[in-house]
C-alpha cells in the first residue's frame, strides 16, 4: 500500500474516530448519558 | 405534555441513525475518490467544523429551546419565520416518498441475496427484473409510470409498515428501535470492511480511495463538494434534528451532542469507504481491469457493482450478500423514520392531532405518493425529484435558516443558549459560520446548480418532467409552506418559557 494512502487512512481514523471518542468521553465524564 | 427521550443516549443514537444513511456508503466514498483522495479529508473537516456542526447546533438549539417541530420552533423564534420550518418539513416529506422506495429495493435484493438471484448481469437484473424499467426505456416513454413493478410492491409495503410502526409507537418506542437500527449497520460495515481487507487486491482499492492528490485542494469544486457532502449527510434542513431535539430536556448539552453526531457520521462514512473500495479493488483484480473501471456510486454501486463483486467472493458470497443488503436496509430505515417523524411532529404541533392519527395520515399519504417511485418508470422520477429537492430545496432551506436565525433572531442568542448548558463552550466563530461562511457557500452552490440546470436539463429528461418533478415541485413545496404558515392552526402555546439566561441578557 502506498505510504501516502496509509497516512491518509491513519489521519482519517484519528480525526473522525478521535473526534467521536473525545466527545463521547466528555459526555461520559461530565453530564453523563442519562 | 410533550414526549421525552427516556435518556440522552437514545437521542444521540437516534440523531446518529438519522444522519448515517445510504449516502454514507454509496456517496461519501465516491466523493472522496473523485475529489483528491486522502487530501479531501482537509476540506471535509473544514466543512464539518464551519458548516455542518454549527448548523447542527443551531437546529438542536431551536428544537430544545422552543420545544417544537421545525415550523413551531421557527415560529416561536419569530412568527414570520414559520414558513421555513414548513419548507424543511415538506422537503423531508418529499424525500421520504422516494426514500421508502429505495428501502423496498433493498428488501427485494435482500430476498434475492440468499440465492445470488441477480446472476452475472446485475445491471439487467436491476433494470429489467426488479424495477421493470426496460420497456419504458425501450419505448423512450420517459415520464410514463407504466404500472407498478410487481417485484417491488410487497417489499415497499413491508418497508412502509416498518417505518409506520416505529413512528406510531412514539418517541419512547423510536428510542428503543434505534438501539438496534443504528449500531447494527455500523457493525455490519465493520464485518464487510474486514472481509474486504482480507481479499487479494484490497490494497489497490485502498490506494485508489485514499492516495492524496493535494493539487485538488486548489480546485474550488473540491471544496464545494466537501460542503455539499457535509450538508447532505447530516440530515440538515429537513426538520428532523429540530423535531428530535424538541424531545430533549432544556438543559441538554447541545454542543457535545452535535460533535458526537457529526463525527460518528463521518467515521461511519470513512469506514464504509474502506469496505467499498477494498471490495472494488478485489473485483478489479479478478476481472483484470483497473479499479477505475469498476468504481461506481449511488444506485449503481449498491445494486449493480457491489452485487457483481459479491458474485466473485471466494467464500460464502450469499452470506456477504445478505450482510450487505441488511446493512443497506438498516442504514436507510432509521433515516426513513426520522424523516417521517419530522413531518408527524409538525402535523401534531400545528393541528393538535394525536401522534397515532398524525402517523396514519402522514404515512398513508407518503405511501400513496411513493407508489409513483415503485412504478415501472419510477426510477426516472426518483432521480429527477431527488436531484431537485437536494440541490435546490434543501440548499435554499439551509440558506434561509442561516439568514433568518443568524441575522433575524440573532446567532449570538443561539450561541448563548448553547453555552448555557454545554460542557464545550463555543465562541464567536459560531456566529461567523452561521451568518457568513455557511450562507456564502450555500449561495454559491445554489447559483452554480441553477446555472447548470438552465444550461442543460437534468439527465436530458423531457420538459414536463423538469417542470412537474423539478422546478414546479420546488415552487409548489415553497408555496405550500407559506400557505401552511398563513393557515391558523390549533397549536397550544404551552411548553416554552422565555426565561433562559440568553433571553434575560437581551432584556
Amino acid at each position: 500500500m502506498e505510504t501516502s494512502a496509509v497516512v491518509s487512512l491513519i489521519v482519517g481514523l484519528l480525526i473522525f474516530g478521535g473526534g467521536f471518542l473525545w466527545s463521547a468521553i466528555i459526555a461520559t465524564q461530565r453530564k453523563g448519558w442519562m | 405534555m410533550r414526549e421525552r427521550w427516556t435518556w440522552r443516549g437514545a437521542f444521540i443514537v437516534a440523531a446518529i441513525g438519522s444522519a448515517v444513511g445510504l449516502g454514507n456508503l454509496w456517496r461519501f466514498p465516491y466523493v472522496v475518490y473523485d475529489s483528491g483522495g486522502g487530501a479531501f479529508l482537509i476540506p471535509y473537516l473544514v466543512a464539518l467544523l464551519t458548516a455542518g456542526i454549527p448548523l447542527m447546533m443551531l437546529e438542536f438549539t431551536l428544537g430544545s429551546r422552543f420545544l417544537g417541530s421545525a415550523p413551531l420552533a421557527m415560529k416561536r423564534a419569530k412568527p414570520s419565520f414559520e414558513f421555513v420550518g414548513w419548507w424543511a418539513v415538506l422537503a423531508g416529506f418529499g424525500i421520504i416518498t422516494y426514500y421508502a422506495a429505495i428501502l423496498g429495493w433493498s428488501l427485494r435484493y435482500l430476498w434475492g441475496a440468499f440465492t445470488l438471484e441477480w446472476g452475472a448481469d446485475a445491471g439487467n437484473y436491476l433494470f429489467d427484473k426488479v424495477l421493470q424499467l426496460m420497456p419504458v426505456l425501450e419505448a423512450e416513454a420517459y415520464g410514463s409510470l407504466s404500472g407498478i413493478s410487481t417485484e417491488l410492491i410487497i417489499p415497499f409495503i413491508i418497508g412502509w409498515l416498518a417505518i409506520f410502526l416505529v413512528v406510531f409507537s412514539g418517541i419512547r418506542g423510536l428510542g428503543r428501535v434505534v438501539m438496534v437500527t443504528m449500531p447494527l449497520p455500523f457493525l455490519l460495515i465493520l464485518i464487510l470492511m474486514v472481509r474486504g481487507l482480507t481479499l487479494p487486491g484490497a490494497v489497490d482499492g485502498l490506494n485508489f480511495y485514499l492516495t492524496p492528490d493535494f493539487t485538488a485542494l486548489a480546485n474550488t469544486q473540491v471544496w464545494l463538494a466537501a460542503y455539499g457532502q457535509v450538508f447532505f449527510t447530516l440530515s440538515l434542513a429537513m426538520g428532523i434534528l429540530i423535531a428530535y431535539a424538541s424531545y430533549l430536556p432544556k438543559d441538554s448539552d447541545i454542543s457535545n451532542n452535535a460533535f458526537m453526531t457529526s463525527f460518528a457520521d463521518a467515521l461511519t462514512a470513512f469506514l464504509g469507504g474502506i469496505a467499498v473500495f477494498t471490495t472494488l479493488g478485489y473485483m478489479a483484480g479478478q476481472l483484470n481491469v483497473p479499479v477505475g473501471e469498476v468504481v461506481a456510486s449511488g444506485v449503481g454501486l449498491a445494486f449493480v457493482a457491489y452485487p457483481e463483486a459479491i458474485n466473485l467472493m471466494p467464500v460464502a458470497p450469499a452470506v456477504i450478500g445478505v450482510i450487505f443488503f441488511v446493512t443497506i436496509f438498516t442504514l436507510g430505515l432509521d433515516s426513513a423514520f426520522s424523516l417521517t417523524e419530522g413531518v408527524v411532529s409538525a402535523v401534531m404541533d400545528k393541528f393538535s392531532l394525536s401522534r397515532r392519527l398524525a402517523a396514519v395520515l402522514v404515512s398513508g399519504l407518503a405511501f400513496l405518493i411513493g407508489l409513483i417511485f415503485v412504478s415501472r418508470g419510477g426510477l426516472l422520477w426518483l432521480d429527477q425529484v431527488d436531484h431537485f429537492i437536494n440541490n435546490f430545496g434543501l440548499v435554499t432551506i439551509g440558506l434561509f435558516t442561516c439568514l433568518l436565525i443568524g441575522w433575524g433572531y440573532g446567532a449570538h442568542k443561539i450561541r448563548d443558549q448553547i453555552n448555557e448548558h454545554s460542557e464545550v463552550k463555543i465562541g464567536v466563530w459560531f456566529d461567523i459560520c452561521i451568518k457568513f461562511i455557511t450562507p456564502i457557500v450555500l449561495i454559491i452552490l445554489l447559483v452554480l446548480n441553477f446555472i447548470d440546470r438552465i444550461q442543460t436539463p437534468y439527465e436530458g429528461y423531457p420538459a414536463f418532467m423538469q417542470i412537474v418533478g423539478g422546478w414546479g415541485l420546488i415552487a409548489f413545496l415553497f408555496l405550500l409552506g407559506i400557505i401552511f404558515m398563513l393557515f391558523k392552526g390549533r397549536e397550544s402555546s404551552a411548553g416554552v418559557d422565555d426565561t433562559s439566561e440568553a433571553d434575560k441578557k437581551e432584556v
